[in-house]
């Protein structure tokens, strides 16, 4: 019989069988309501009050917008009224790139630790109270009018036009002064290159255009949203087209980054030398092969005597025939080098000087002249926020400020510890916090006004390149929250700022003519930011604001995601916050008719060699230990600091998630009888702090690092308490400037350990041994294309071959392209809905991330020398490491070991040639994550989507208390994509390339009447795909004649991994190919 | 040397006074020659009637003291397995150790343990009675009894290692409306299922056939109605007529026969969950023989400890005897051997395949990070039983008990061994990583021992712990036919012992 026959009789009079299930179904339900106190079940679901009904055409699809955030244009993708992803924005000309933290921004958005409306937080004396929005503001107007220009207002560094207007209006009705602080940029680059040209904007370097690259502890992929991964990833395959080769990246750094993992040759220099070591080398191009403009400049010859190679190179222990051979290729590049300093190293003492000798240095090898920087995206680096915090709790301390506000940032967590800033802040009679949350500084504060999210509220942003960018809400505020332009835009309407008043003047009367939402026409935002910005964006525009024409054009740029300013109108943009200057790395374009993309019509920079010879470098000695103190990949500076995602991330390098660690030396580590996790006291002088060690790989052994951004002490459930803060052990130098690398410390070990939470087993691996990996030198690429990929073959199978009658999905993955950034994780994290295992989860083995980046030291054994212990990770690898990044998701084997396995057939092989994992039938034997040879099978040891309530078993197992504190609290729920199951406990669940994506397209094919045995390139593009600023992912139907997938599976460098078990996997890997060592 | 008028068996009172050699009867020959007899297998001069007595005693009066608190302490053990099993099915598998890339762990391990242990009752009962090896009579009882309760241990740990117990049934292939939903022939899970619920349910019929005759005897021994009455229906009315013996006689021989591949088959099934992968360590043709030789060996310790405890504490010295005890030791000592032969033929096949993964897995396995893992099974197993190559250790009850129950530590870790190192470190050393058993995991390991020792408590409270009918068959009749004397049948009070 059909089973899908009905038994549905509906001819047969009387009562028939199913309707009397159905009524006494209905009564049998009935009767428990009536039990229940006749109260409907509580419903903990998300529905619309009222479906808009032009979401009706859009059931079943996802909405895109564009929007801006933290100065990164973004798409973000939105279901039912939801943000679900945030991807880059395509055919973005910015150059701006994003972060994880950007990637993660969902976690914030919906982070249930934010404030949920207005308090009175009153200093921390007794709880906070609920306040109002026209309490606050009535009480901060009369209070700003009253201090005139003893309000400060205390902000971080933005680059949004509308905000510096309303500043402005602000600033010119009631006298309030505003101090930009940021805790993380470092002057250095913009004094040496005010020093340099006269001019403090640093345009960027061309990473693609350069054949050779000389860091100096660069860091442009510890960056990310500098967004270099493309142009440096583009050049290091190597298949280039004719007439180009893969570029050679050569770095001189103390801490093993992100950056200097993807360097063909690392050197081992500790921050404070740098500046020394690159002065050896301008000394060598300069004075003894007396190349470049400079070499006939006697001030310059003077400056750079004392660093003739050898006297640097006794000095700093740097081998002096390596410095030669660097200046040898830095001379025979002319014209087609690039040298980049900067990085953590540029925050410390003689950081200045070493971006001074980067340009000397560049100007030397031509790299102005050949245009291998971008003018058109220069940007004026963020300086003087040490000087002006300085300054600012100066004046608080003697009681010259009456009132201060602060917006977006925590001065409380994150000021050096000797500036005292909490003892300041007690000094002010009145505080307003306009942070998102009760953090640090909040807590401190009379009363807190909260923000909304950059994905709540209206704005505006400069880009680089000339455009301009609309930061539009893409969910209406979850909490009783206001957009930081709201709510300055109200005060300044108090305050009498014209503008302000009529924007609010519009908003009110838009409000009041309300259509009933009856049509599928916008509904008209209530919000004053709106209206403001889009009085601004008329007169930039020159029209009407009321005119269709700019409703046109306003639609426009909210499709497009930006807008080029006319070179007439470009001067506006600059407005930034002068005099602090523009936000780092989101700035200003000036140049006149410049394009993305192109290098700038402008000329080369004129350099005054005077100015250049005057740098001071201290002499370098081998003594001591000094800290350097970088940014964590993922939280950055710590604001996204009750982000769980970003908790979870584990950082490239270290692999630690959940925490930091002070990196130590491998050789001082052993020296010190450590192991990972022990506790040591890092003593600065002026500080101390106890932090868990770590063995970091390629650490200079008299370098020390930590992470900051961690340690919050209070942002929320999620994130308070974990890891080390290591804020404080910053230092203001006496220019001013906050030094956060080579700061003198020692350290001793102090008892106890903390665990450290590793998303990774062994650090090593013997491609030898295990051919996992395929990488070569380019040397042994040219001689043999296939060179990398040994591995031992499989015999004949027993197995019948799959019928690939249509499509095969397979990916590509490019490891020359791939730079271990982790971008893909974040998003396959959102896309997929994977949830958090926390700290412990991460420590028992419960990770749950589909794709994971595996990071690797290269130890190839071919004289045999390791034995077992070659995976502790010895000296000889692991001090002058050579990185590997494989990126690691579910294989797609065509004889997959874990379906054979399954007692329930709960994974199977499909005919597109997925491996499926069929939820519904799984019910946990874990055999085939056990039979998996690359162990990306994840299982769910614990209810994740849904907190177990019974106060017992919390009380009993807390594992689970924490579960639902990090994965269940609304309204967290909301980030989940609709259109991916949620797992429950007890079932596996995998890697499945995004299969929701490829059935929407094989959906859209048959609504659209086209075929579909075959997908062009692009029909089909998985979320970390998406993600991969360095094109390393490529997806697609290999069956299809002509895809790109296709060409890379059998590309010469393609391996596909085990092959000696026959698994056959659908992923490919591309060989990466290094420049040889030498 | 004198000739024996009566039974030479008749004096030998205590099993002290067995040498463990044949008995020689100077002259006795039937061409005048030197006789050699073997021991009795039941010393004390027994008489049938005593032997009935000796036996139904422990079900038939009150507990003693020790039987109180020995059961307490299992149900009170059985008691910590309900309540983390509550705990594991509300909150879930995370609780265990369980964790990626080790996705078996002391489930896995005691499942196996129990189901190796769960081999020795068939085998002595089966294989031994098709090989007439008669001193198995004093000891199959209990061993049948100690496999069915071992099965029933092993039986739960498939199913509470699932991250959805509650669905374990699916693994049933039956006509249903899920789908139907059919099993995958393909896994050696699905085979599992068949293999020991096979096993589990031939046990029980043959363990329960041999019970009949002597069901009968307690009926016909019971005093209260209601006692009668049971016994009687479990017995199924048997009378003793020599119709019901014929038949019980041929349906014992041919369920021993049925039995006797189920011995190999189990475990061979079992070591399939294994040697049907990929993973090295696991991927290997020698698991089934090794298993079933492990198999054997760690129900032969379960019987030697067990055993020793029935001869201490239930009196039954008499029944299994010192020779009893020797003949198991010597088992133990050859199974061990081989279990050691297994251990370096794998390290020899490691080597001499010439595959990366597989040397790395075995040199891991000794000098990795579960070194001590390895150390305590090889010790356990393969160096400890070798004491038995001396008689006075064999027939010392001490040294066989402590030995029993370090094979059986050794076993459970050589599961330990087998399932935690070659997950732990497989083939990307990025995906390596640690185990380690949880309090859950030890609550449920050690709940295990309380279930099995509550059934076995209540086992030899309820039911004949000697199968006496069989006993009775290998006795000397011109020991036992004679009458005992009125104080002889007077059943003494239970001492304590």
């Amino acid at each position: 019989m059909n089973p899908n026959e009905t038994s549905a009789r509906p001819d047969e009079p009387g009562l028939d069988r199913r309707e009397f299930l159905r009524v006494s179904g209905t009564l049998a339900a009935a009767g428990a309501l009536a039990s229940a106190g006749c109260q409907p079940p509580p419903e903990a679901t998300v529905p619309f009050h009222d479906m808009p009904e032009s979401l009706v055409d859009g059931m079943g699809r996802a909405r895109f917008f564009h929007t801006v955030i933290d100065g990164s244009p973004v798409l973000v993708r939105t279901r039912e009224g939801r943000p679900i992803l945030v991807v880059p924005s395509p055919n973005d000309a910015s150059g701006r790139g994003l972060s994880v933290r950007h990637h993660a921004a969902l976690m914030d958005l919906y982070d249930p630790d934010r404030a949920h409306g207005p308090m009175s937080v009153r200093r921390g004396q007794g709880a906070p109270v609920a306040s109002s929005w026209s309490a606050i503001s009535a009480e901060v107007v009369s209070r700003l009018k009253a201090a005139g220009p003893k309000a400060v207002l205390l902000v971080g560094p933005a680059s949004s036009p509308s905000l510096a207007a309303v500043f402005r209006g602000l600033s010119e009705r009631t006298g309030l002064r505003h101090v930009v602080w940021s805790p993380l940029e470092s002057d250095a680059a913009g004094l040496a290159w005010k020093q340099a040209f006269g001019d403090a904007r640093v345009a960027r370097p061309r990473l693609d255009k350069a054949d050779l690259i000389l860091g100096f502890g660069a860091e442009f992929l510890d960056r990310p949203d500098d967004g270099f991964e493309r142009a440096f990833s583009e050049r290091r395959s190597p298949d280039q087209p004719e007439g180009r080769r893969m570029s050679r990246f050569v770095q001189l750094e103390g801490r093993l980054t992100l950056t200097g993992a993807n360097a063909d040759r690392r050197i081992r220099v500790r921050d404070s030398h740098l500046a020394a070591v690159a002065a050896a080398l301008a000394h060598e191009l300069v004075v003894v092969r007396g190349l470049g403009p400079l070499a006939a400049d006697v001030e310059v010859g003077r400056a750079l005597a004392p660093f003739a190679i050898d006297a640097v190179a006794n000095g700093t222990g740097v081998d002096a025939t390596l410095l030669k051979g660097l200046a040898g290729e830095l001379a025979a590049g002319q014209g087609r080098a690039l040298v980049v300093a900067g990085g953590s190293a540029g925050a410390s003492a003689s950081g200045p000087a070493l971006e001074l000798v980067a340009v000397m240095l560049n100007v030397t090898i031509g790299a102005f002249a050949a245009g291998l920087f971008d003018e058109a995206a220069a940007s004026e680096a963020f300086s003087g926020g040490g000087a002006a915090l300085s300054t600012l709790v100066a004046e608080m301390t003697a009681g010259q400020v009456e009132m201060l506000l602060v917006a977006g940032v925590n001065p409380v967590y994150d000021a050096p510890a000797s500036l005292k800033f909490a003892e300041a802040l007690a000094k002010v009679p009145f505080v307003v916090s306009l942070n998102d949350r009760l953090d640090e500084t909040s807590l401190l504060a009379d009363v807190l006004a909260p923000v909304s999210h950059p994905f709540e509220c209206w704005g505006d942003v400069s880009l680089p390149n000339g455009l301009e960018a609309i930061q539009q809400p893409v969910i209406q505020p979850l909490f009783d929250t206001r957009g930081l332009l709201d709510v300055l835009v109200d005060w300044g309407t108090a305050a009498g700022d014209t503008a302000a008043l009529a924007a609010v003047t519009a908003a009110a009367a838009a409000a009041t003519t309300v259509p009933v939402p009856a049509t599928a026409a916008p509904v008209p935002s209530p919000s004053v930011a709106y209206h403001y910005l889009r009085a601004a964006w008329a007169a930039r525009f020159g029209m009407e604001p009321a005119s269709p024409a700019f409703d046109a054009a306003w639609n426009e740029v909210l499709r497009s995601g930006a807008w080029r300013a006319p070179a007439a109108h470009a001067a506006m943009a600059v407005q930034g916050l002068a005099p602090a200057g523009a936000a780092a790395g989101a700035t200003s374009a000036t140049t006149a008719g410049a394009t993305a993309g192109t290098t700038s019509a402008a000329a080369p920079r004129r350099v005054d060699p005077a100015q250049l010879a005057r740098f001071t470098v201290p002499p370098p000695t081998t003594e001591g230990l000094e800290l350097q103190l970088y940014p964590h990949l993922a939280l950055w500076d710590g604001r996204a600091g009750n982000n769980g995602w970003l908790h979870e991330f584990p950082d490239p390098i270290t692999r630690i998630s959940w925490g930091g660690a002070l990196s130590i030396a491998p050789r001082r580590f052993d020296e010190m009888q450590l192991a990972n996790g022990d506790l040591v006291e890092v003593d600065a002088g002026h500080a101390t702090l106890v932090a868990p060690a770590y063995r970091h790989a390629g650490m200079h052994d008299n370098q020390v690092a930590l992470p900051l951004g961690l340690g919050r002490a209070s942002c929320g459930a999620i994130g308070a308490g974990v890891g080390p803060n290591a804020f404080p052990l910053r230092r203001l130098h006496t220019d001013g400037r906050l030094l956060s690398a080579g700061l003198p410390v020692t350290i001793r070990k102090v008892g106890g350990s903390e665990p450290l939470a590793f998303a990774q087993g062994s650090d090593v691996i013997d491609r030898d041994r295990r051919p996992l990996v395929p990488a070569t030198t380019l040397t042994a690429y040219e001689q043999d294309r296939k060179a990398g990929t040994e591995q031992q073959k499989g015999g004949p199978s027993a197995w019948p071959e799959h019928d690939y009658p249509a499509a095969r999905w397979a990916m590509a993955i490019d490891l020359s392209r791939c730079t271990g950034c982790g971008k893909c994780v974040i998003a396959c994290q959102a896309e997929n809905n994977i949830p958090v295992v926390g700290h412990r989860g991460i420590l028992d083995g419960r990770e749950m991330s589909w794709i994971r980046i595996d990071r690797y030291y290269d130890a190839p054994r071919k004289d045999g020398r390791w034995d077992a212990e070659v995976w502790d990770g010895p000296l000889e690898v692991v001090e002058e490491p050579q990185t590997l990044f494989e990126p690691m998701l579910c294989q797609h084997c065509e004889n997959a070991p874990c379906e054979s396995v399954c007692p329930f057939v709960a994974t199977m092989h499909s005919a597109d040639g997925l491996n499926q994992q069929i939820y519904n039938r799984c019910t946990g034997t874990r055999y085939c994550a056990n039979n998996c040879p690359f162990k990306v099978r994840r299982f769910n040891f614990f209810e994740y989507s849904t907190a177990q309530e019974s106060a017992f078993f919390r009380w009993l197992v807390p594992r689970i208390a924490r579960n639902a504190e990090l994965n269940t609290r609304a309204p967290m729920q909301m980030k989940n994509n609709p259109e991916v199951t949620v797992r429950s406990r007890g079932v596996m669940e995998k890697c499945s390339f995004c299969i929701q994506r490829i059935r929407a397209a094989t959906s859209e094919a048959t609504r659209e009447g086209r075929t579909k045995d075959h997908f062009p390139d692009g029909a089909v593009v998985p979320a970390c795909m998406e993600a991969c600023p360095a094109g390393a992912i490529t997806f697609g139907d290999v069956n299809a004649p002509g895809s790109r997938v296709a060409a890379l599976a059998a590309h010469p460098r393609a391996m596909r991994l085990l092959d000696a078990l026959g698994v056959k996997p659908s992923v490919s890997y591309l060989t990466k190919v290094r420049h040889d060592k030498a | 040397m004198t000739r024996h008028e009566a039974s030479p068996y008749a004096t030998v009172m205590d099993d002290r006074q067995l040498t463990g050699r044949p008995i020689v009867l100077a002259g006795a020959g039937p061409y005048g020659g030197d006789l050699e007899i073997p021991e009795p297998l039941v010393t004390g001069g027994k008489k049938w009637a005593e032997v009935d007595r000796d036996i139904c005693m422990h079900a038939e009066q009150f507990p003693t003291r020790k039987w109180w608190i020995a059961f307490a302490v299992a149900l009170s053990f059985l008691g910590l397995l309900v309540f983390s099993l509550i705990t594991l099915f509300y909150v879930g598998m995370g609780i265990a150790g369980v964790n990626q890339p080790v996705g078996w762990g002391s489930f896995i391990i005691n499942f196996v343990f129990w189901i190796g242990i769960g081999h020795a009752g068939t085998l002595i009962s089966a294989v031994l009675y098709l090989f007439r090896q008669q001193w198995r009579t004093g000891i199959n009882r209990a061993a049948e009894a100690m496999t069915l309760f071992a099965v029933a241990c092993a039986g739960i740990f498939p199913i509470i290692h699932l991250g959805r117990a509650w669905f374990a049934y699916w693994l049933v292939p039956y006509p249903n409306a899920r789908g139907p939903l059919w099993v995958n022939f393909n896994s050696p899970l699905a085979w599992d299922i068949f293999a020991i619920s096979t096993y589990g349910l031939v046990s029980l019929v043959f363990w329960y056939v041999g019970l009949l005759p002597d069901l009968a005897t307690l009926r016909d021994r019971a005093t209260h109605p209601w006692r009668k009455a049971l016994y009687n229906a479990m017995s199924f009315g048997w009378n003793g007529s020599n119709r019901a013996w014929r038949h019980y006689e041929s349906a014992y021989l041919i369920l021993a026969a049925l039995a006797t591949p189920l011995v190999f088959s189990v475990h061979t099934i079992v070591s399939f969950d294994f040697a049907t992968s990929v993973m090295p360590g696991w991927h290997t043709t020698i698991f089934p023989p090794y298993f079933v030789i492990g198999a054997i060996f760690s129900g032969f310790a379960m019987v030697i400890t067990l055993m020793t405890f029935m001869r201490g504490y239930f009196g039954m010295k008499h029944y299994i005897t010192l020779n009893h005890m020797e003949a198991m030791a010597k088992i133990l000592m050859l199974t061990g051997m081989l279990v050691g032969f297994a251990y370096s033929t794998e390290f020899f096949m490691a080597w001499y395949s010439g595959s990366e993964w597989e040397g790395f897995i075995f040199k891991n396995r000794a000098f990795g990070p579960y070194w001590w893992a390895y150390a305590i099974m090889f010790t356990c197993n393969a160096i400890v039983p070798q004491v038995f190559w001396w008689k006075t250790m064999r027939r010392n009850t001490w040294i066989l008990f402590v030995v029993s129950i370090l094979v059986n530590v050794g076993m459970w870790f050589e599961r330990y061994v087998i399932v935690v190192t070659s997950l732990h470190r497989d083939f990307l050393p990025s995906s390596w990583g640690m185990y380690a058993l949880t309090f859950w995991d030890y609550a449920i390991l050690l709940g295990s021992f309380g279930l099995f020792f509550t059934l076995f408590l209540l086992f030899v409270r309820f039911l004949p712990v000697v199968a006496i009918s069989e006993v009775k068959g290998v006795m000397d009749p011109k020991v036992a036919r004679s009458t005992p004397t009125r104080a002889d049948a007077a059943a003494p009070a239970l001492q304590e012992v």
